[in-house]
């Protein structure tokens, strides 16, 4: 048989080493400008050094073989999340850390590796269609409810990038918008909207049977779906103010940025805010971010970095960035649309769902558009656990878009 | 096979769309808000901690106990800090150079830019001063915190003391900052959550120079700080006082409570200390001087010291005679001065013909309780084993051997002896005369003063008493006491207090005697082997509906009558008629005498 190797995709390989090599130099020059050395930067490029070993000793194993090794892999995974809840350690009121050889780390981010693997390899074995989709993202669903056992809300809804991902092989698109949908729904009741709401599903139905007067068939399903979606809105304000006891809807409220969290999540959001429109259109200059020098922003270093960026290098570095993230994800779909296995597709489209539901999450809270929910952004806040999963997702990512012609399952 | 084209057309949007939506939001912010931006550009929001006022205490009477009286923090911010004589200004702060520094590194590691306190809790006298000089240098700032203000000198054991909150403090509650001040005894600590409130938040904006220039947003954001809970308490403020004039110069406790509804009127632990002294400059210094004395003021012996009990406790074994059946209301045995057993003496206090169980108390005969009590514990052949754990669980109906539930800190629970605590002196072969002297009050046995005071008041009460404590009312909630019932005869109850109303009538405390009140009482003296015994007294009055149960403890005053009880006797007259006979005032001159502690 004659083995038809294709060149590696060097240029997601480049555009993964300058996020990396520019999340350092942005924690330097944090550390630059607030004048203190707290040995940040180094750690993270020691973290990188280790990324790119264990990326390298990736790239020399068999496509093949990593494919086969998924289910154990996963298991691993969640056998770690399971032994995080028993007997982790605490840090921030979430209970997902394990310490193994003094280093301490979040198996959630192990998880969502060995998820893309699993999904990719289960799917690819099956016709593709709804069905197999919907089973497929039960793979997502456990490591996203141990997530949750961990108090973990960030990390569990990441797990959303599979059902994304999934719409490759059929997952049906309008669950997906229905989801959205609902989480919308759900927090303008929390916000306590409730009303305004109702009256717009009012004029949504008004203005529906005034279009479709004419055909008369669609009317009761017009209907049908406005009353449906009214008694859904009415539980969940049922369940809302009258099964959750009021500590509880604090903490939800909270969480939609709704009420004043006295622990100052309204403050992180006020002063990421200011740093960033701080920075203007050229920003301040490296080392010279003036939120930045003082530590205003709570998290600079780690969920919050984006603000640093924002604020040193304005509105053409952060753009940038945003653009290196697009090219990213975009670049991955588009070198393996014609490769040969439908797994690598689908394990090149759940990595980048990760990547997608990671900006959307953590950017949309820097920017003030969603709740603050503490999730790093890919490859540039400042953790090991994060660095390694995400580069072992892209590395997993390049050995396969080798294997132009071969079939692997 | 499957087929699988191309990539999934929705992903790519969804993508796209939401990268969009990101940068325009991000060009919004960085380009157009250029409101957003001005005020960035002169200003920061900074959070600033709004602490709430602690909760005051009210006396029984409705009058302010303790309150609160402005104070300042004084705030620094390291990095703009400019000093050129450090040892100024550290003795402008009250602290050595030493101090200083070490609290000014605990202040940069905080921040380097964000105030943070470096003396907390500063007086405003000694601010005044202080304020002049310090706010010519630049990094200084104040804060307007408070401190407490006490209305009756004499709070020491009651109120409690506050300090600095320590590192672990805020480890453990998240609720606590640096500088911040803590309840560490009585009722500070006790209600330390009630009367703590909760903290504000205000965003205020900065300019460049650290000065507030303003709310940020008209303080849409800020959070109100939530006052603390005000405590009403059942102390009476004049008795206190006097109770505290009573044993001043002397160690010791006194404790008073209203029987029926376990609340109490008086509480001294002797010696005292000054609770104002805990908010001045040099408090450090002088708590360490109190941790130094001798006498151990910061100890309470209102429920904390333990002492055998004494002869206080015959009436209660009187009543354990009656429940056990070994004696009658007409029981009587000779007394020659002594209770012989084999080779086993216990002294009496003189020669007693044939007492009845009354005269037993009135006199407080040894010989009497040693023979009831030898008599109940050898009721049955080698039955002595049960009988203790009968009489250990009569005991602990009266509140002794546990905790009273008394709402302050540091209550022990005393000890009363049960078959395992001679087991482990003596193995099993220990026999009724080992453990005699349980009889009449000595040995292992050890009480608290608020227990005695609970076992008085349940005998005024006539079988039950409510769990002592401070709190009638903590804002408008009324907490909820518990209240023990013991299952006891009227009649027993009744005789006994007959022979406590002979104690004072002719009795060993005649020196109680009080014109125109008919009280009830008990001496005691607790042996101590390291050098005068204690004098004891508990009693109760008026007889027919009693108001207030006292016990009174004085440390080394030798026979109960000697001090503890005249003590007593003026506590009791103070309560009720407000004032003392004339004809007791030389008695007053004698009793207001400090003991000499120095032989």
């Amino acid at each position: 048989m004659v083995v038809n190797r294709q060149r590696m995709d060097w240029i997601v390989f480049a555009i993964y080493l300058i996020l990396a090599i520019w999340s350092i130099l942005t924690l330097y020059f944090i550390e630059v400008s607030s004048g203190e050395f707290t040995g940040v930067w180094q750690r993270q490029a020691i973290w990188l050094a280790i990324s790119l070993v264990i990326g390298f000793i990736v790239l020399m194993i068999d496509s093949q073989l990593i494919l086969s090794f998924a289910p154990l892999f996963y298991a691993v995974a969640l056998l770690l999340m399971i032994a995080a809840i028993i007997q982790g350690q605490v840090v921030r009121n979430i209970h997902a850390w394990v310490v193994i050889g003094g280093f301490r780390f979040q198996p959630v981010e192990l998880a969502k590796v060995a998820t893309a693997l699993m999904v990719a390899r289960w799917t690819a074995r099956r016709k593709p269609s709804a069905i197999t989709a919907i089973k497929g993202s039960i793979w997502a669903v456990i490591p996203a409810v141990l997530a949750l056992a961990q108090k973990d809300w960030g990390s569990a809804m990441t797990f959303a990038a599979i059902p994304l991902a999934l719409t490759y092989v059929g997952f049906p698109v309008f669950l997906i918008i229905a989801g959205i949908g609902l989480y919308i729904v759900l927090l303008v009741v929390i916000a306590g909207y409730i009303k305004l709401l109702l009256i717009l599903y009012g004029i949504a139905l008004v203005v529906l049977l005034i279009v479709f007067r004419k055909q008369r068939e669609y009317i009761k399903y017009i209907i049908g779906v406005v009353l449906v979606v009214t008694g859904m809105t009415l539980s969940m304000e049922w369940a809302f103010t009258r099964v959750l006891k009021p500590y509880q809807q604090q903490r939800l409220k909270v969480l939609v940025g709704q009420e004043r969290d006295p622990r100052g999540a309204a403050y992180n959001v006020i002063q990421a805010e200011n740093a960033i429109a701080y920075g203007g259109f050229t920003g301040t200059g490296l080392g010279k971010g003036f939120f930045t020098s003082f530590k205003f922003v709570p998290e600079q270093k780690t969920d919050f970095i984006f603000c640093a960026v924002a604020e040193e290098t304005g509105f053409i570095g952060s753009t940038v960035l945003l653009f290196l993230y697009g090219l990213l994800i975009t670049r991955m779909l588009l070198y393996v649309s014609r490769h040969r296995s439908p797994v690598i597709k689908i394990y090149a489209h759940s990595v980048a769902g990760f990547f997608i539901i990671h900006l959307l999450i953590n950017l949309g809270m820097v920017l003030g558009l969603l709740p603050v929910i503490g999730i790093p952004l890919p490859l540039f806040s400042y953790g090991g656990s994060q660095m390694l999963s995400f580069s072992l997702m892209v590395f997993i990512y390049l050995n396969f878009s080798r294997e132009r012609y071969t079939l692997l399952h | 096979m499957n087929k699988l084209e191309g990539y999934s057309k929705f992903f790519v949007g969804f993508s796209i769309i939401v990268l969009l939506v990101l940068w325009v939001r991000l060009a919004y912010i960085q380009l157009y808000a250029s409101a957003l931006k001005e005020r960035a550009e002169q200003y920061i929001v900074e959070k600033k901690v709004v602490k709430p006022p602690r909760g005051l205490i009210y006396d029984r009477y409705g009058n302010i106990l303790v309150a609160n009286e402005p104070a300042y923090d004084i705030m620094v911010v390291p990095a703009r800090l400019k000093i050129e004589d450090t040892g100024f200004v550290a003795s402008l702060l009250g602290l050595t150079i030493e101090e200083f520094k070490q609290r000014l590194e605990r202040a940069r590691q905080y921040s380097r830019v964000i105030a943070s306190p470096i003396v907390s809790a500063v007086h405003p006298d000694h601010f005044q001063r202080v304020q002049t000089y310090l706010s010519l240098i630049p990094g200084f700032s104040f804060r307007k915190g408070f401190i407490r203000k006490y209305y009756n000198k004499h709070l020491a054991h009651v109120v409690g003391y506050m300090t600095e909150v320590s590192r672990e403090d805020i480890e453990q509650d998240s609720f606590y900052m640096p500088a911040d001040f803590i309840g560490r005894t009585g009722l500070e600590h006790f209600y330390e959550k009630e009367l703590r409130g909760q903290k504000g938040m205000r965003y205020v904006l900065v300019d460049a120079f650290g000065r507030e220039r303003g709310s940020y947003a008209d303080g849409k954001y800020d959070v109100q700080p939530v006052p603390g809970k005000s405590l009403h308490i059942s102390l009476d403020p004049d008795l206190q006082s006097f109770a505290s004039m009573l044993m001043a110069g002397k160690r010791g406790a006194i404790v008073a409570i209203e029987p029926a509804t376990g609340e109490i009127l008086a509480f001294v632990s002797s010696p005292e200390f000054y609770l104002d002294s805990f908010w001045h400059r040099n408090r450090s210094s002088y708590y360490l001087n109190l941790l130094k004395r001798p006498d151990k003021p910061l100890f309470n012996r209102g429920v904390s010291a333990a002492y055998p009990p004494g002869s206080t406790i015959k009436p209660l074994q009187t009543l354990f005679g009656f429940k056990m059946k070994t004696i009658s209301y007409y029981s009587s045995w000779y007394c020659p001065g002594a209770w012989i057993r084999g080779s086993l003496t216990v002294k009496c206090h003189g020669s007693h013909f044939l007492p009845s169980p009354q005269e037993a108390i009135q006199y407080s005969c040894n010989s009497f309780y040693c023979e009831l009590f030898y008599k109940a514990l050898s009721r049955y052949p080698k039955g002595h084993r049960l009988a203790l754990m009968q009489w250990n669980n009569f005991l602990k109906e009266f509140g002794f051997g546990r905790l009273t539930g008394i709402d302050i800190r540091g209550e022990k629970p005393g000890l009363v002896p049960d078959t395992s605590t001679y087991d482990k002196m003596y193995g099993k072969w220990w026999k009724p005369t080992t453990i005699i002297s349980l009889a009449i009050g000595q040995g292992e046995w050890l009480a608290t003063p608020v227990q005695l005071a609970v076992y008085v008041s349940a005998i005024a009460n006539g079988g039950w008493f409510v769990q002592p404590h401070f709190v009638r009312q903590i804002d408008n909630e009324k907490p909820q006491w518990e209240k023990y019932k013991i299952d006891i005869p009227k009649a027993d109850l009744e005789h006994v207090i007959t022979g406590m109303k002979k104690v004072i009538e002719s009795g060993t405390a005649r020196i109680a005697k009080i014109p125109d009140v008919e009280w009830a009482g008990k001496t005691g003296t607790a042996q101590n082997p390291h050098g005068e015994d204690h004098s004891l007294f508990m009693g109760f009055a008026p007889l027919d509906s009693p108001r207030i149960a006292v016990a009174v403890m004085v440390e080394n005053g030798g026979f109960g009558s000697q001090w503890a009880a005249p003590i007593a006797s003026f506590v009791v007259e103070y309560y009720l008629k407000r004032t003392i006979d004339s004809s007791r005032l030389w008695l007053l001159n004698r009793v207001k005498q400090p003991i000499n502690y120095e032989q």
